[in-house]
């Protein structure tokens, strides 16, 4: 199986400070989809920038497809946290897939492949009727698939996704994953989330992250886990959810 | 119609009404970033730390418009530097530079021998005093603005909507911002002529605001920007002739107001 995503030996601090991830050792394969988790502070979203070449570690090496991420960035699409996002912003929904497109390709105009690989983005992403839409005119679930498109309008091998979950209702959650699910058939999917609700059906394998890495692999997540993750008890509930689609999934909230 | 009888017998007018509707291009244009950016503290510190520049100018005999220009783009190099190196003290460190700006204009102003600036001029505009060089001068730079922002449109527009995702797709974030921001302070200079360094911010935000609220791409923002200038600015011109006023406060009036009727409008409208 290729690797799409190595981190080794990864320590980061910012300045002076702190290490706030460190000496991370996590390898993920081209089509998985892994969900990094852990406490807010906990260094998920730093391990996340490192990938996709926003920061540079202190210490070891991260590799996105063999290569450091900033050389690798065609192979990346990066989804920013949606509900920090500025919505009163003058932009349609397909001007800001077309945004995917920046930094490769001609840089004067947007050529026919640059606007071809939106179109394909605003398909796979079910935005069809909304192109032409501004962004300010969207719920936060639509938001979120025009910055899920905007990042496949670059065609990545490797989709990091900042806190996904957050602020969406259950439903377009759902439609989320199910979208994530057909994208990993192509790409390596990478979520963080402190929400530990989805680790149950939709992601092959977890990786906890508090600082270190605690945990890594499909075992269940035990209470004694979640405490040292956590760093402190962790209730988890059980919620079992009727869906319209006849199916349902456990879902384990953090109290 | 006072005023269209002078605008077709007096040249003084009709350079006035040239540089004034000159002006405002670059000033729509530039002025739609900083609405969607929400610069416009920074954009009017680099106005104020312009009399700086004009007052040193003054001093040592120079033409003014040059020493404003330099100090622009200085406080435009050196306020960028601070937002991007010391985000956290922005705020002190950018009202430091703003009136620093002014306190050094006004000493060299104060030392100027045989002193017989126009300061109000400076601070309020006075488009009636508008010359060919002026008007030289404004469309020079209106080119200048057009010609960068047509070459890196995209660019601009990836880091004004996302400077993060822009980053990671590898573009060089800072010195977009920093151009932008050169931007804005050949912008402040055009317009000083036309309503002056204090109501310079109104000038370059107000059109721009009022586009914002009505239209979803930002070309088109900027086009819509550059025409309600172009009627602030010659509704202003004109309606400040009969009765003798200062064309600047009047510019600026129709605009606030129009602002102001844009945002009852669009509220009353949801």
């Amino acid at each position: 199986m290729t690797t799409a995503l190595s981190f080794k030996g990864v320590s980061f601090a910012f300045g002076d400070g702190p290490d706030v991830v460190q000496d991370v050792d996590l390898e993920i394969g081209e089509h998985e989809v892994i969900g990094l988790i852990g406490p807010n502070g906990g260094g998920k979203s730093t391990l996340l920038k490192l990938a996709a070449g926003l920061l540079k570690p202190g210490r070891g090496q991260v590799r996105v497809f063999g290569r450091p991420p900033h050389e690798a960035r065609d192979e990346i699409g990066y989804v920013p946290q949606f509900a920090h996002f500025s919505r009163d912003f003058p932009i349609t929904v397909a001007q800001a897939v077309l945004l995917g497109r920046i930094g490769s390709g001609s840089r004067l105009r947007w050529n026919a492949a640059d606007r071809a690989a939106a179109a394909r983005a605003i398909e796979e992403t079910e935005l069809d009727g909304l192109a032409e839409r501004p962004i300010r005119a969207l719920s936060g679930g639509e938001l979120q698939r025009v910055l899920i498109a905007r990042a496949l309008a670059a065609e990545p091998r490797l989709l990091l996704l900042d806190e996904p979950t957050s602020n969406l209702d259950q439903r377009a959650e759902e439609d989320m994953f199910t979208l994530l699910g057909r994208l990993s058939d192509r790409m390596a999917v990478v979520l963080v989330s402190h929400d530990v609700g989805f680790v149950t059906d939709f992601v092959h394998r977890v990786a906890c992250i508090n600082r270190t890495l605690i945990c890594h692999g499909t075992a269940e997540l035990s209470g004694e886990v979640m405490n040292e993750l956590y760093g402190h008890p962790v209730r988890a509930v059980q919620h079992e959810h009727a869906h319209e689609h006849g199916h349902g999934h456990s879902r384990r909230d953090v109290k | 119609m006072e005023f269209f009888a002078a605008l077709v017998e007096h040249d003084f007018l009709q350079r006035a009404l040239a540089g004034g509707l000159l002006a405002v291009i670059g000033c729509g244009i530039v002025g739609s970033y900083v609405v969607v950016q929400r610069i416009s503290l920074l954009a009017g510190a680099i106005a104020h730390a312009v009399l700086g520049g004009m007052g040193i100018a003054w001093y040592f005999g120079a033409e003014p418009i040059i020493g404003a220009l330099v100090a622009a783009v200085i406080a435009a190099l050196i306020i960028g530097w601070v937002k991007l190196r010391f985000a956290e003290r922005e705020d002190t460190a950018i009202s430091a530079i703003w009136a620093l700006g002014m306190a050094i204009g006004i000493l060299f102003i104060a030392r100027t021998p045989g002193y017989s600036v126009d300061l109000m001029g400076y601070l309020f505009g006075n488009l009636l005093m508008m010359s060919s060089s002026d008007i030289r001068l404004i469309l020079a730079l209106d080119l200048v603005i057009i010609a960068l922002v047509g070459l890196f449109y995209r660019q601009f527009l990836a880091v004004c909507f996302d400077p993060e995702f822009a980053r990671v797709r590898g573009l060089h974030v800072e010195r977009y911002y920093l151009l932008l921001l050169v931007l804005v302070a050949l912008t402040v200079v055009m317009l000083i002529q036309v309503v002056g360094l204090i109501l310079v911010i109104a000038l370059m935000t107000l059109p721009a605001a009022i586009a914002g609220r009505f239209i979803n791409s930002l070309a088109a923002m900027m086009g819509i920007a550059v025409l309600l200038g172009m009627a602030f600015t010659a509704g202003g011109l004109a309606l400040s002739y009969a009765p003798d006023l200062p064309s600047g406060p009047v510019i600026i009036l129709l605009a606030g107001l129009s602002y102001l009727a844009a945002a009852f409008f669009r509220r009353g409208a949801r």
